[in-house]
């Protein structure tokens, strides 16, 4: 019987070090994509860690819709991480949510608590509390984003192609530009604070 | 020389040097030379702010992360293998294909790794897969749910022993899950816990007459769409299905799952006396679907309506209990556990989950109500579900979330 480490190191019928080349390829390229969703290195690295797990884990089943993943070409991999790269993202961005929330519902009872204070050895608090608001302003902005723009602006600026942003977002190649153009925009009034050009109904005139 | 303008996202294409260059055009339009320069300040701007916090990881990090990935590979063998070879298919497995189907729900969402049978493996067509994942979540994916749901409640939440309907499912929450892991895990392999019993085995959905007959037999008045919010070519008058309510029974054994966790070298485990005996039942209610074809017969808008799923526990254990004891088996992916942990009013929320690879999702409302809007990552289609009143409402179809939203905001 075929173990998961088999799989990701190399079973029979398998190129030895396709899961290597895989990891090799992309790892360098996830973790700034889940850093910049996430705010935070170590996190990204964690995520990016698991999604690279659960493609070795899907070498020992087929999709239901096809052969598994493994044994399909770099691209559709590529496409598969990065998709899986934003939906735990997003998930772990709501789930860090409800924590604020009730990190925040604690501090109104104890006044002494900083939720938003992560200090490190080289930071003084002032110094971290500023760079934390200014990771959450960010963040904010990017909330306010539908999400196909907001995906599209953290893959390219993440150095993605057009062609690798379509493949992973299911969209036309040409609606690549759209997007963008559409969530610069919204961006660009969000984190100035302007919420008028920004909303869900962004998205209407593409696909949705 | 190009006279009609290209469009704002073929100018940003260009910036980036993804798309034809316009630059004949470019030099005697004024317009489109203002909205170069607009676009090209927003992605500066972009640029600037979303640019990598950190530099990525060389080539040194990198082999070490890949070195903790393997680390974290060799710890799973053995679970794994034994779940595999008490659920996985043959055909499953990539170096054994077999050309079985590949495993998926069943209709009524139960115990989906422990088919048996040979059959030949069918490529959906789009539309079919589209489809197929919406008759699950519309039709009979509900009794899944609920059994996730008793993996949900969070920690420190204590419930009376004993007690009725401990689970009334009156909001909805999304959890996402890795299908692969899922299945791999055999996440949903309660028969290796207990005998699993459906009073409705073969509980499909038949065709009725019209919605006045499945509104007389499902029990409750059937709301239909402002025929106007409908897309154009789709029929007026739907075909009209009926699946009738069932209830799915899981009574844990003692000596079955003793021999499930000896199989998978986890002699540690054991099921709590409190729960030898005890019956985690699931109620699925009725449902109703509404189904408006295109010309070409193809569905073009799909409606479904159900009443509350409800979940008790019989016997001496809590139905706290039991979902504490399936929270701490193995084959519980602990992201999934994590998510289901964090609902709050766990009680009342039945989980929906989505495929994390397949599907996206965002929160919205729909006449008031929490909804659900989920969109194939594909672009095939998408849906939106809520609940309102006690009932479950969904509506789905190969249109714009924009579309369907118009179309559930008439329902009446």
């Amino acid at each position: 019987m075929l173990s998961v480490a088999d799989h990701a190191t190399g079973a029979p019928g398998r190129p030895a070090d396709r899961f290597d080349d895989l990891f090799r390829q992309l790892y360098p390229r996830l973790v700034p994509l889940a850093e910049r969703l996430l705010g935070d290195r170590g996190e990204a690295e964690d995520l990016v860690q698991e999604v690279f797990l659960r493609l070795a884990r899907s070498g020992q089943s087929a999709p239901d819709d096809g052969e598994p993943l493994l044994d399909r070409p770099d691209e559709v991999v590529g496409a598969w991480l990065r998709r899986v790269v934003l939906n735990l993202g997003a998930n772990r961005l709501r789930d860090r949510r409800r924590a604020d929330d009730r990190v925040l519902r604690a501090v109104r009872l104890d006044g002494a608590l900083d939720p938003e204070r992560r200090p490190t050895d080289d930071d003084s608090p002032p110094h971290a509390l500023l760079r934390a608001e200014a990771r959450d302003e960010v963040r904010a902005a990017l909330t306010a984003l539908p999400e196909r723009q907001r995906a599209c602006l953290l893959l390219r600026h993440a150095g993605h192609s057009y062609a690798e942003i379509a493949a992973t977002l299911g969209i036309a190649l040409g609606s690549v530009g759209v997007y963008l153009a559409r969530g610069e925009r919204a961006f660009r009034a969000a984190y100035a604070g302007d919420p008028s050009t920004t909303g869900p109904d962004s998205d209407q005139g593409t696909t949705s | 020389m190009t006279t009609i303008c290209p469009d704002a996202g073929r100018l940003r294409a260009w910036l980036d040097r993804e798309g034809p260059s316009p630059d004949d055009h470019l030099t005697s339009c004024e317009a489109c030379q203002a909205t170069l320069g607009a676009l090209e300040r927003d992605a500066e701007r972009a640029a600037r702010v979303l640019a990598p916090q950190t530099e990525p990881p060389t080539a040194a990090e990198t082999e070490r992360a890949l070195a903790r990935l393997r680390s974290r590979l060799d710890d799973e063998p053995a679970s794994q293998e034994a779940a595999s070879a008490g659920a996985m298919p043959a055909g499953a497995m990539p170096h054994a294909p077999t050309g079985r189907a590949p495993v998926s729900l069943s209709p009524n969402g139960m115990a989906p790794l422990a088919e048996t049978s040979a059959a030949p493996r069918r490529t959906p067509t789009p539309v079919a897969l589209v489809w197929r994942r919406w008759r699950l979540a519309l039709g009979g994916v509900a009794a899944a749910l609920a059994l996730a749901f008793a993996l949900t409640t969070p920690e420190g939440q204590a419930a009376a022993a004993g007690f009725l309907a401990q689970f009334r499912s009156q909001r909805l929450a999304v959890v996402t899950f890795d299908p692969n892991q899922a299945r791999q895990t055999g996440l949903f392999r309660f028969e290796e816990l207990g005998t699993v019993k459906n009073n409705q085995p073969n509980n499909r959905p038949s065709e009725v007459a019209n919605v006045q007959a499945a509104a007389g037999q499902a029990g409750f008045p059937i709301l239909q769409p402002d025929p106007t919010t409908l897309p154009p070519g789709a029929a007026k008058t739907p075909k009209v299905r009926y699946a009738p309510a069932s209830e799915t029974r899981l009574t844990f054994d003692r000596e079955k799952a003793r021999a499930y966790f000896d199989s998978i070298n986890r002699k540690d485990l054991a099921l709590p006396d409190k729960l030898h005996g005890a019956t985690l039942a699931v109620a699925l209610p009725p449902v109703v679907t509404l189904e408006y074809p295109a010309a070409d017969n193809k569905p073009a808008v799909m409606i479904g309506q159900a009443r509350e799923v409800q979940v008790r526990v019989e016997g001496s254990a809590s139905l706290d209990e039991v979902r504490n004891f399936l929270l701490g088996l193995p084959n519980v992916p602990p992201e999934l556990a994590r998510q289901l942990r964090s609902i709050q009013d766990w009680t009342s929320t039945l989980p929906i989950p989505v495929p994390v690879d397949k599907m996206t999702w965002q929160e919205t409302t729909i006449t008031g109500a929490p909804a659900y809007i989920l969109n194939d990552n594909t672009g095939l289609g998408s849906g939106v579900i809520w609940q309102r009143d006690g009932r479950i409402l969904g509506v789905a179809g190969p249109l714009k979330a924009t579309e369907l939203r118009k179309i559930a905001e008439s329902l009446k």
